[in-house]
Parts: C-alpha cells; sequence; structure tokens
C-alpha cells in the first residue's frame, strides 16, 4: 500500500481527494509520471503504461517553503512547484515515480537539478532554435533517451509499435481540445473564457484518456446544444468584444485575470501559447513506417513557446489566430520574472499594432496582492476594446 | 579595413571568424547609462547586463554596433536570447545555438553542427573561405592570448597573492574590448612579466593576512565596484576571478594540430564552465580546481539580478563551498549604485568571518 504524506490531516478535503484517487492509482500498482508542460512527450509515457499527472505549482501557498532554497525573484510557477515537491503538499508529486522536466527556461532547467535530489527527474533537453535542420535530431535523440529512463524506471519494453498507437489517442485528444476553441470562434462565443480554461486543465482532475475524452465530449455537446437553442452564456444578438489570451503559466491566475475579463464584458475567445489552438491543431504525423520519435520530434518542435528563438513562427501563428478568431485585442499574460514570455511581449505587441488590434502585456504572480488594480486593469481595456470596435465600424461606414 | 564581428558571449568561436580575416569584440554592456531606454521595450525586472546591451544598441552611440559588420548572439541564457529577437532586427545578426547541457548523447553533435554551421554562414556571407590551416593559425593566436590571461592570473597563485584585483582585472577587460590579439597577448605577457619580476625581488603588494577570495558568478565588469573592488578595500584578497572575462573562458586550449580543426575547436568551447548547462558539470568541477589551486579561503558569488541560471545555481556552489570547507557568500545586485553600502558591509563581514 502506498503512504500518504505525514501532514494529510491537515489538508482541505479537496486536496485530500486529490491524494486519494492517486493513491488508489498508486494501490492498484500503476506508474505514474509527473509532467510539467506541453512538451513532455506524453505519447512515450503512455507507451510506457504509465499515467502522466501534471505537477505545476498554482498557487501561493508552497512558496514561502521554496524561497529557503530557491532566489526569491523568480517565476512564481517554478517556487510553488519545487515547494510542492519540498513540502509533500502535492498528491501528484507525491505519488510520481519519476518526473519529466523540459528545459524550457533558466529557472526551470536549474530547479530541476534540485528537484531530482527530492524525486528521480529527467530533465528533457529542448533545443532553442526552431530550425528543423538545426535541430530536430537533437530533440529525438532527447525523447529517445526519456524512452530509455522509462523502461529502466519501470521494467518495460517501449516499441515503436506502442508509442505509434499512443501517437493516434494523443491525436484525438488534440482534435477535441481545438473543438473546445472552435467553440469560441463562433459570434457570440458558444463557450466562456473562464470554462475554456477549466476544460483544458482537466488534465488536473482525470488521470485517464478514455475517461477524459468522454467527458469533454459531452461537455461539447451540451454547449453546442445550449448555444442552438439560444441559451448559450451570451445572449444570440449580444456581441461581446472578442479577446485572445497568449502567453504562459495561466494556470493559478484566471481567477483575476480571464474572469474579471469576463466580467466586465468581454469575452476570451482563444488562447494562443503551448495549450493554445496552434499547439492543438498541429498533429503528430501518424505513419507506420517513419522513426515515431522523429514525427514526435517534428510536431513537438513547433510548439509555440518563448523557449525558441527567433520565434517567428510563432508570430506568424498569432496573426492567423487574430484573423480566424476574428479578435479585437489580445493580452500577454506573464507570471513575474519569465524572461521568455515577458521579452517576447514587446515582439507580440508589434504583431498586434501591425494588425490593428489593442494590445495588454499583464504581469502577474499567485498572490492577491494586484487582484484590485487587475480588475481596473481588465475593465479599462475592455472600454478600449469597445471604443476601437465603435472607431472602425464607423471607419468603414464612411469608406461606404 | 578588417571586419569587426561584436560577440556576446564567451561560447562564440572566435577563430572561425578570426581565420577569416575578421576581428572580433565582446560587446555586452557594463554600463547603466541606456538601461532605462531599454525598459521602453524589456522588461524592467531582467539582469541589467541583458538590458545595458540592447540599451546600448538601440541610442546608437556605441561604435561597435554602429560600425560592425557582425554582431552574433548565442541561445546562453533566456534575457540574452530573447533580448537578441530586438536587437536582431537593428543590426545585422546571428545566432548561434548552444545545447542545454554537455553530457547528452545530442550535445556534441548539435554543437559541431553549429559550429559548422557558423563556419558556412560566414563564407557565404563574406565571401571568403576558411581554410584549415587559417583556423588553426587562429587556434594559435588565440591560444597565445589565452595562456597569457592564465600566466598573468597565475600571480595570485603565490601567497600572499603577487597582485591586487584591480590591476588584473582592468588589463583583462582591456584585451576583451580590444580587436589587437597579438597588442593584447604583448601587453599581458608583459604585465604578468612585471608583477612576476617585482614579487621575485621582494614586493609584496598584498598583505599575507589577507584572506584569499575566489570570486565566482555572473560577469562582473558592471559591478566590479562594489563587489571584487569591496573585498580587498575590506582587507581581502581576491586570488581567482572564475568568470566570464577571468579565468573560465581563459582555460580553454585548443590542439592546433588536431586532425579535424573545427571539432577540437568545438570541443574546447563546450566545455566553458558556464551555469546555463544542465548540470553544470564543467562549472562545478572547474570551481573546485581553482579553490584548490588558488588556496581559497572564500567564494564569493557574485548575481546579476534575475539571472536564474546562477542565482538558482548558488544551491549547489554553496554545497560545494560547504564539501570543500570553504566559507561562501553570495550577492545579488545590478549596475545602480543604491546598494553599494549594503553591500560594502555584507563583504567586509564576510572578509572578517575569513
Amino acid at each position: 500500500m502506498a503512504t500518504l504524506p505525514e501532514h494529510f490531516a491537515e489538508f482541505k478535503e479537496s486536496r485530500q481527494r486529490n491524494f486519494l484517487r492517486v493513491k488508489a492509482l498508486k494501490d492498484r500498482g500503476e506508474n505514474v509520471v509527473g509532467t510539467f508542460c506541453q512538451y513532455s512527450p506524453k505519447e512515450i509515457i503512455d507507451a510506457a503504461g504509465a499515467y502522466s499527472v501534471g505537477l505545476c505549482g498554482k498557487s501561493q501557498e508552497p512558496i514561502p517553503l521554496a524561497e529557503t532554497k530557491l532566489p526569491a525573484n523568480l517565476c512564481p510557477l517554478i517556487k510553488a512547484s519545487y515547494g510542492n515537491a519540498l513540502g509533500d503538499t502535492c498528491p501528484y508529486a507525491f505519488f510520481s515515480d519519476v518526473i519529466s522536466g523540459e528545459t524550457t527556461c533558466d529557472g526551470k532547467k536549474k530547479m530541476y537539478r534540485m528537484l531530482n535530489e527530492i524525486k528521480p527527474t529527467y530533465t528533457i533537453h529542448l533545443p532553442n532554435h526552431p530550425d528543423r535542420e538545426r535541430s530536430v535530431e537533437a530533440l529525438a535523440d532527447e525523447f529517445r533517451e526519456f524512452a530509455k529512463r522509462l523502461e529502466e524506471a519501470f521494467g518495460v519494453t517501449i516499441t515503436d509499435e506502442k508509442i505509434r498507437e499512443a501517437i493516434k489517442i494523443r491525436n484525438q485528444e488534440r482534435i477535441q481540445a481545438a473543438a473546445v476553441y472552435e467553440l469560441g470562434r463562433l459570434d457570440p462565443p458558444a463557450i466562456t473564457g473562464y470554462n475554456m480554461r477549466h476544460i483544458m486543465d482537466s488534465d488536473d482532475y482525470y488521470f485517464d484518456v478514455k475517461e477524459k475524452y468522454e467527458i469533454t465530449d459531452e461537455v461539447i455537446r451540451q454547449c453546442m446544444e445550449a448555444y442552438n437553442q439560444g441559451e448559450g452564456p451570451y445572449k444570440p444578438d449580444e456581441h461581446p468584444v472578442r479577446v485572445i489570451i497568449s502567453g504562459a503559466g495561466l494556470g493559478g491566475t484566471e481567477d483575476k485575470t480571464v474572469k474579471f475579463l469576463e466580467e466586465a464584458g468581454g469575452a476570451v475567445v482563444c488562447y494562443e501559447g503551448c495549450s493554445g489552438i496552434v499547439s492543438r491543431r498541429r498533429l503528430v504525423e501518424e505513419s507506420e513506417t517513419k522513426d515515431p520519435y522523429l514525427c514526435l520530434a517534428e510536431k513537438y518542435l513547433e510548439v509555440p513557446c518563448a523557449v525558441m528563438s527567433p520565434n517567428s513562427p510563432r508570430f506568424d501563428q498569432i496573426r492567423r489566430t487574430i484573423d480566424e478568431w476574428r479578435a479585437d485585442g489580445l493580452i500577454c499574460i506573464n507570471l513575474h520574472s519569465c524572461h521568455p514570455f515577458g521579452i517576447e511581449a514587446y515582439n507580440i505587441s508589434r504583431v498586434c499594432e501591425e494588425k490593428g488590434i489593442p494590445f495588454m502585456h499583464i504581469e502577474t504572480d499567485f498572490s492577491d496582492s494586484d487582484v484590485e488594480q487587475l480588475r481596473t486593469r481588465m475593465e479599462a481595456f475592455v472600454e478600449l476594446l469597445k471604443e476601437s470596435r465603435a472607431a472602425k465600424a464607423a471607419k468603414e461606414a464612411a469608406n461606404g | 579595413m578588417d571586419k569587426l564581428v561584436g560577440i556576446f558571449c564567451q561560447y562564440t568561436p572566435r577563430e572561425l571568424f578570426e581565420a577569416a580575416g575578421m576581428r572580433t569584440v565582446t560587446l555586452g554592456s557594463v554600463s547603466s547609462r541606456n538601461i532605462a531606454l531599454a525598459e521602453t521595450r524589456l522588461p524592467k525586472n531582467l539582469c541589467p547586463l541583458v538590458k545595458a546591451s540592447l540599451g546600448d544598441c538601440m541610442a546608437g552611440t556605441d561604435p561597435v554596433y554602429r560600425n560592425a559588420d557582425l554582431i552574433v548572439g548565442e541561445t546562453g541564457c533566456d534575457g540574452k536570447k530573447k533580448m537578441f529577437e530586438i536587437l536582431g532586427d537593428m543590426v545585422p545578426f546571428y545566432l548561434i545555438q548552444v545545447p542545454q547541457g554537455t553530457d547528452r548523447a545530442y550535445s556534441f553533435p548539435m554543437w559541431k553542427k553549429e559550429v559548422c554551421m557558423l563556419k558556412e554562414y560566414i563564407e557565404k556571407t563574406f565571401g571568403v573561405t576558411i581554410t584549415d590551416e587559417a583556423l588553426r593559425e587562429a587556434v594559435r593566436r588565440r591560444n597565445a592570448l589565452r595562456q597569457a590571461k592564465m600566466r598573468l592570473m597565475d600571480v595570485q597563485v603565490n601567497k600572499p597573492a603577487a597582485s591586487a584585483a584591480d590591476v588584473i582585472f582592468d588589463a583583462l577587460m582591456e584585451a576583451e574590448y580590444s580587436p589587437d590579439i597579438e597588442e593584447s597577448t604583448c601587453r599581458l605577457n608583459t604585465l604578468a612579466e612585471e608583477l612576476e619580476t617585482e614579487y621575485q625581488a621582494g614586493s609584496r603588494p598584498v598583505s599575507k593576512a589577507a584572506p584569499r577570495v575566489l570570486v565566482t558568478g555572473c560577469p562582473i565588469g558592471g559591478v566590479y565596484a562594489k563587489t571584487v573592488r569591496a573585498v580587498e578595500e575590506n582587507g581581502g584578497s581576491v586570488v581567482c576571478l572564475d568568470s566570464c572575462h577571468g579565468i573560465r573562458a581563459a582555460s580553454v586550449w585548443i590542439d592546433p594540430q588536431a586532425p579535424d580543426i573545427l571539432e577540437a575547436i568545438a570541443s574546447a568551447y563546450i566545455q566553458i564552465g558556464c551555469a546555463i548547462m544542465d548540470p553544470a558539470v564543467c562549472r562545478a568541477d572547474q570551481l573546485r580546481r581553482y579553490i584548490r589551486k588558488y588556496d581559497a579561503a572564500g567564494v564569493l558569488d557574485i548575481t546579476l539580478q534575475t539571472c536564474h541560471c546562477y542565482t538558482v545555481d548558488t544551491y549547489f556552489m554553496r554545497r560545494l563551498a560547504e564539501e570543500m570547507g570553504v566559507r561562501y557568500l553570495t550577492v545579488d545586485t545590478d549596475y545602480q549604485p543604491s546598494d553599494m553600502g549594503q553591500l560594502n558591509t555584507r563583504i567586509g563581514a564576510f572578509v572578517e568571518t575569513l
């Protein structure tokens, strides 16, 4: 039997429940791999017969403990993730047999070395350059090495066949996730951005891929049914200003960003970034003959993340998403001291300028200190978008 | 006139440019004067070196940015890597991809490919041919410069050290910013010889009682006065500069007669002990070696604000120092003078404990 952490009794009920759910997996003898980001090749974890669970820290609570070992001026996600492992406060980290990290940023890259002292952590090295010729072989090599580590850890054999099978299942999951974003393409949207976010985060609640797929399918069906009956989140003649959220590490901040924007009368219609629409649309090649590690590397090299430089492919994706989702504005959200996304915001602001839509950059963390400030900024942004939409309409009318 | 190339980071294999008859100088600003300008495009909470460098480029006053035929960046740290995407729009720019670590199966093949691609890029862009012979010659010249730097730094192995850190640091920085390798080599050798001769003649510029401190961490050009100098003003003696412009890159040696000279260049540069690597084994190994060689009693780990590679690595460096039985202090700072008094107090107290 798997044992629970020492302070289990002090945890809130919801967390206790999650602990017990992962414990049930462990009691069944299942292997669990903790993952952090979209670069983590779930297909390989599936092929190893293991469950993947998300470990990203999304709350303020474990941060003070983490700061006893990490610099205070560091991204809150990194601190919270490490703090959770250090203090046994996260059920998923606690029950993970192996952790898969990725070199998405300097902070994480270095933190994973420390995490490795608590749990066996394999850090997949990502290339820095998005050019296939320069980078794809290196990433494929890293995926092969990761597979080898899982084979050793779990005493299993990962065959190409098993990976090919996992690729098909995970592609279905991607197609479904893209369908969730399609709900936002409607005008008015058939789903709120806040609920979209919630569905995207459901990895945290459902370990079983099939179970998650069925539940999500039902949610999409219900959304469309309500929409067709004129009972969607917006009235049929309501046309809220449409916003794309871009950035990373949005989990843990949506209550003071997405929610406030929608309370102020805006609608988040799509997300851009690692878990955004373009990432979901890009499937892994399903080939019975090609090296599956290469198929995976080609796909994962295209995850829209600021780790890549120069990141012009991401800017093209943003242009296309703005057009397709007919966005009135774009908000870049990143966590405090996240250099890759923080710096890239400047070039995204230029893309928005070129597309003629307002842009706002928000840097935040998991604390409550900026809640009221963010509410005000969101309200002001919605006002700005309404004015900009009206001005565009007036201009079009004048041009006949 | 020879073509001029501005480089940012020690991982750039300068020999490739020099073999093409070009000259290389180091960029990477050490002054705060254009930081406010850079903050119009960059986050404020960012490493001062990254901000100051973009600021210098934006201001258009720096002669290297104005005159360079090429600026070369590297994917070393997040801050620089992403800043280059903004800088790269303003100047002729080339990006070298540095692997995330040295010990993986992919690391060396990727790095060697990057070095080969750089060679091809130079040849194509500037219409030149880089021969193996020219590369070997460039390696010899750079080896001589690196050895001159090592010789100069070696005077500090003496007990007490043979020089104040200022003298050595100024000479190293001058060499870093000079495009003339031979002249720099000559100057460094002359200075080393002077210091050696004076020491042998009985000159003791450093007190025998001065505790010996090794400095490690981020590039220190912009924070030298309030950190390294503070050690010596408080009675310490800085015996080793384990930083980019100090021993970290100067310890590189390349065999000019290696059968595959490009491979030899690539394999030497990848061993530079920077904290960007995962794991940073080369950094740790070198630090251990230098603590012993220079017989340091304390390690001062200087980090620039939000340089996550180095700030997080302090966790491992502190442990390394403890394991070796030497004292350890880390200071996190930037290019502003506001923390000067505080740093002086902390560093003074540190020297006191030694």
